[in-house]
């Protein structure tokens, strides 16, 4: 695809741990085009804040080994050394995280941390001009008083306030890729459809690619263009967000579609996966879903089912490997 | 903030006074320091006929009152020793000490700062367990131990430095290095365990997230907000420096008001060890309100509560 602002080719990440080897992510294989919005799903463990910290190199290694490939253009992200991958985190690639309540330091103003930002990637700016762009972003993120703000320090902030500090800053130098890591999960059900809109809005108006990093499946359905499910590790589907609630193809994803409260008729009982995720420190032989899965055969057992579909819609499952081809 | 420090101050005075008094009970039942005063064989008539006259002889709480406003005029009464006011004998020993403990402190940060962050940064590795080892060590280690070998190396084998005495420059760095080394230990071991905590904040990933350099990220967001809760060890610490040369200053000779203590507790010279004891209590309630009002310069959070 040549439109792909991000290909990540076969990330495999490694922790070695006093407990052993643990495969936190195991072959993905993702792309994101320039102003997808793109999904990543999984439960806790799945693997999805790991690969997207990988993007940007956030993983402390040791413990954590990377190997593949991440393309942004034609540069090989893992490839690069450490000082030179600082010039790509926060201005082309940035990332929000998940608790806005502990993402900001306690200890400096709103003006000080994001100013940071432009003083590290645009050299050059002075005072006034970054505490104009810094006001200007804040407008953007619908900050109320934004002059009131930039005086104050985190925690004279409301959660829901804080998360948008955090989007407003990591904007400031128009990245094309925005990583939101569980933006929303520890705010409050109005807060979070206000993020939602705007980080929707914010994609629209500056063609900045998404990728949304949740265990929110009513989150995905509303905000993504394209969905990866992650289980244990690996990608076990993607498609296109409309096709993957209307046909899911892995038995992962079905359970996972039918065990949101109201995709059942009223009265009867919410299904549920049995079972629970393997332990990343002892992933079972073959597809790592097999033990929980209903339609689990000998081969499942025996031997892991490559990534197979047509038409943007992937998945990693014998059942469906045969009869579609590759 | 005013608020809050006006309370603060409230208490300091309170644990002054506190100390006041548990200071004048103890050396009053301690000893009887008109026996002291006397010749071995005086007469009964005549201790009683001195403590009359000294006051000895009032309740206690009258004594103390008396001893509390003398205290606050200054004069605690005379050295027995020197023959001199007891505060201005200490008083011409304090700044010897302050010199040993200002050089101390600066010896300890000077040594804990990079090596409590390089182990915390570079944790679990060899430079990490090197780092860790010797400041279990300097912890372990006593003072007149450590003054000792110390001479023995850079005075007697190496003749560096001089084993004692005040006048030179050179003279203050064995005693500084003696006392301050135990001091960084404490702060590496502190320092270390801060900063892998605060590096695993979230912030620090928001941090690097923005690109921001790894010395930055370091300096900046994880140092600042390490040394926050490290503040009140630190005062502690120097309060501790003050007194704790004690030991220290015995074995270096050094002219400061640890050595007079211990000469004084010899001599039975009890008004000279009262002041000792209570600018000792006062220095580390005056260092502890210090640290409050940095917390409130360091943490915008206290600042406007």
């Amino acid at each position: 695809m040549k439109d792909a602002v991000l290909k990540i080719e076969n990330l495999n990440v490694i922790f070695h741990t006093k407990y052993g080897r643990a495969n936190a992510v195991t072959d993905v294989n993702l792309e994101l085009r320039r102003g997808e919005k793109l999904g990543l799903v999984g439960e806790s463990g799945s693997g999805k804040s790991v690969t997207s910290k990988s993007i940007i190199r956030l993983l402390p290694s040791p413990p954590a080994e990377l190997t593949g490939h991440i393309w942004y253009g034609d540069v090989d992200l893992l490839a690069l050394p450490a000082r030179e991958m600082e010039r790509y985190r926060g201005n082309r690639i940035s990332m929000i995280f998940q608790e806005p309540m502990v993402s900001l330091n306690p200890l400096y103003t709103v003006e000080n941390q994001m100013g940071e930002v432009l003083r590290r990637h645009e050299k050059g700016l002075g005072r006034a001009q970054i505490r104009e762009r810094v006001l200007d972003m804040l407008r953007r993120v619908d900050i109320p008083s934004p002059e009131t703000r930039l005086r104050q320090y985190p925690f004279e902030l409301s959660g829901g306030m804080r998360q948008r500090i955090m989007i407003a800053m990591s904007l400031l130098c128009s990245p094309e890729i925005l990583i939101a890591d569980e933006p929303t999960t520890a705010l409050d059900v109005t807060i979070q459809a206000k993020i939602l809109d705007l980080i929707h809005k914010l994609n629209t108006d500056y063609g900045t690619s998404l990728i949304l990093i949740t265990h929110d499946l009513g989150v995905i359905a509303q905000t993504v263009d394209y969905v990866a499910v992650m289980y244990a590790g690996s990608i076990v589907e993607k498609a296109p967000v409309k096709e993957l609630f209307r046909a899911p193809l892995h038995p992962y994803t079905a359970g996972l579609l039918q065990s949101i409260p109201g995709s059942r008729p009223d009265g009867e009982e919410l299904a549920v996966i049995p079972g629970t995720v393997p332990s990343i420190y002892r992933m079972p032989g073959g597809c790592a879903f097999h033990n929980r899965c209903g339609f689990a055969c000998e081969r499942c057992r025996a031997q892991k089912p490559p990534m197979t579909g047509q038409n943007g819609h992937y998945v990693a499952c014998w059942r469906h490997g045969q009869e579609e081809g590759r | 903030m005013a608020k809050y420090l006006g309370k603060r101050l409230l208490q300091s005075i309170i644990a002054i006074l506190g100390v006041t008094l548990v200071v004048f009970l103890v050396l009053n039942v301690a000893g009887d320091p008109v026996t002291l005063m006397l010749p071995a064989n005086a007469s009964f008539e005549e201790i009683e006929a001195l403590k009359a006259k000294l006051g000895y002889d009032d309740p206690v709480f009258v004594q103390y009152f008396r001893f509390l406003g003398n205290a606050l005029r200054g004069d605690f009464g005379l050295s027995y020793n020197y023959y001199q006011p007891a505060l201005s004998v200490v008083l011409e020993r304090v700044p010897a000490t302050a010199t040993l403990a200002l050089a101390a402190f600066a010896v300890s940060l000077l040594i804990s700062i990079p090596a409590g962050i390089v182990a915390a940064v570079r944790r679990n590795s060899k430079t990490d367990a090197v780092i860790r080892t010797l400041a279990l060590l300097g912890q372990c280690v006593p003072a007149f131990w450590l003054g000792i070998m110390l001479m023995l190396l850079f005075s007697v084998k190496l003749k560096l430095l001089p084993t004692s005495g005040f006048e030179s420059w050179s003279a203050l760095i064995l005693p500084a290095a003696t006392l301050g080394l135990f001091s960084a230990a404490t702060f590496t071991r502190m320092l270390r365990s801060n900063m892998i905590e605060v590096m695993g904040k979230e912030y620090i990933d928001t941090a690097r997230s923005k690109g921001l350099s790894e010395r930055v990220v370091v300096w900046k967001h994880a140092f600042k907000n390490a040394l926050s809760s490290l503040l009140t060890v630190m005062g502690l610490q120097i309060a501790g420096l003050l007194g704790g040369a004690v030991i220290t200053e015995t074995v270096f000779a050094w002219p400061g008001i640890g050595r007079l203590l211990v000469q004084s507790i010899n001599n039975s010279d009890f008004n000279v060890v009262e002041v000792i004891v209570i600018l000792m209590a006062t220095s580390f309630v005056v260092i502890n309100f210090i640290v409050d009002v940095l917390y409130c310069v360091v943490n915008p959070r206290i600042q406007l509560q």
